[in-house]
């Protein structure tokens, strides 16, 4: 062991008065590590002799006030850059696929279109049978209920026309089923409209222009002659006990027809 | 981007429309004849009062013959009500306030408005106005029995309002 390792070891010695037996060895055969033992015993009991300084007195509380302040005692670093907002990127992503999006948005509104028209079964529950109404007796009395109120011959013949058209469709739509009579009391009824009403109403036209007079009835005619067509077509395909109303109505068609383009 | 947007709309709006469509399913022939045998002598007098409602070329004459069709209503509903027909009472009485509000009522007031107040035919308007108010009053007895059926109710309500413009 050379005398600066010994020298260095006395120096790290927690008590530099108390060697190691090998220190302590060496010491006693070498003058110059025996002078540098004993300088370092000498600095040792002087700095055990020196006094020690009181400590400030609010440098405690301030140490502790420190540490229990509210802010973490390790502090972020700065932020980096911010980045654009989810709302700015939803735009810019719908301006660049608007066709995309819109499509898709179509599709998504046919499908929920299509879950809600698609019928399903309902569950069971006691429902209220629609009202039942029959539509001749409702034409007939709007038919009426608005010949109160007609002021001109031109408005009632229209309005006769109508009844009269009700009436043949009425007829021919119930013509497989229904029975001789009640067929011949339907063709009755076109009989008196067509008769007693529409070809009535034609000397009543004389205020009415003559070009006026002539499109309105044959335009009523006209109508008269697809009636005839339709019941003569029809009384060749309806059981013969059908027939004689049919035929009936188209004579009375025919007939109406024909005074409707005379004009009288 | 407008353009789908205008695509959007109407197809929302379309499908509502549709969604919204439930429309009474149209009567089979044979229900057709059903209620022609029910309604066949009732619609003979109306086929007839209309034809002579077209014939008919004054205000008093008018009101005349379209009470005329108000009347056989009215005793067809008094007919149905006796059988305990709730629903063709229902029918009728819709029918019967139509004619009156729509037809009858506005033909007297325009004739009363235009006629000499002490002519002939004022007499004739006013003594209409008096049959049809008893009318009214008629088939509202006829259906008190069934005043809580929702669509007799709703007609009877108006009626009292129809009664109100022939006083």
């Amino acid at each position: 062991m050379n005398c600066q390792a010994v020298q260095n070891q006395i120096l790290n010695l927690p008590d530099p008065r108390e060697l190691t037996p090998a220190l302590r060895e060496h010491v006693l055969t070498c003058s110059a590590c025996q002078a540098w033992a004993r300088g370092a015993a000498r600095l040792e009991s002087l700095l055990e002799r020196l006094p020690i300084p009181p400590a400030p007195g609010a440098k405690k509380e301030a140490l502790l006030g420190e540490l229990m302040q509210a802010d973490p005692v390790i502090r972020p670093m700065a932020a980096p850059a911010t980045r654009p907002g989810f709302g700015l990127v939803a735009v810019r992503f719908l301006r660049r696929n608007a066709s995309v999006v819109g499509g898709l948005a179509a599709a998504v509104l046919v499908a929920v279109g299509v879950y809600w028209l698609w019928p399903r079964p309902q569950p069971e529950t006691v429902k209220t049978p629609p009202p039942e109404r029959h539509p001749l007796l409702q034409k007939i009395v709007a038919g009426n209920t608005a010949m109160a109120r007609a002021n001109t011959t031109t408005r009632r013949l229209e309005i006769l026309g109508g009844m009269a058209d009700d009436i043949a469709t009425d007829t021919r739509g119930m013509a497989r089923i229904a029975n001789g009579a009640e067929l011949r009391q339907m063709a009755g009824w076109y009989d008196d409209v067509v008769k007693d009403g529409m070809v009535k109403q034609i000397d009543r036209l004389n205020d009415v222009p003559e070009a006026d007079k002539k499109k309105l009835l044959n335009g009523l005619a006209d109508k008269l002659a697809a009636d005839a067509a339709a019941a003569d077509r029809l009384s060749g395909e309806v059981p013969q006990d059908a027939q004689p109303a049919l035929q009936r109505m188209a004579a009375t068609a025919r007939a109406g027809e024909h005074a409707l383009r005379r004009g009288k | 981007m407008a353009r789908w947007v205008y695509l959007l709309t109407a197809f929302t709006v379309l499908a509502a429309w549709a969604g919204a469509q439930n429309p009474a399913p149209p009567l089979s022939a044979e229900d057709k004849l059903r209620l022609l045998r029910a309604n066949g002598t009732l619609l003979d007098n109306l086929v007839r009062d209309g034809v002579a409602l077209s014939a008919a070329d004054t205000p008093d004459r008018r009101a005349e013959e379209c009470r005329r069709s108000a009347l056989n209503l009215a005793n067809a509903i008094g007919a149905a009500a006796a059988a305990e027909d709730a629903e063709r009472v229902a029918e009728l009485t819709g029918l019967f306030r139509d004619i009156v509000r729509d037809g009858l009522v506005p033909t007297i007031n325009d004739g009363l408005a235009t006629v000499p107040p002490q002519s002939p035919a004022a007499r004739k308007l006013r003594e209409v106005q008096g049959h049809a108010a008893d009318d009214v009053t008629k088939v509202k007895a006829a259906t008190g029995k069934w005043a809580e059926n929702p669509r007799i109710k709703d007609a009877l309500k108006q009626l009292d309002q129809v009664a109100e413009g022939l006083k």
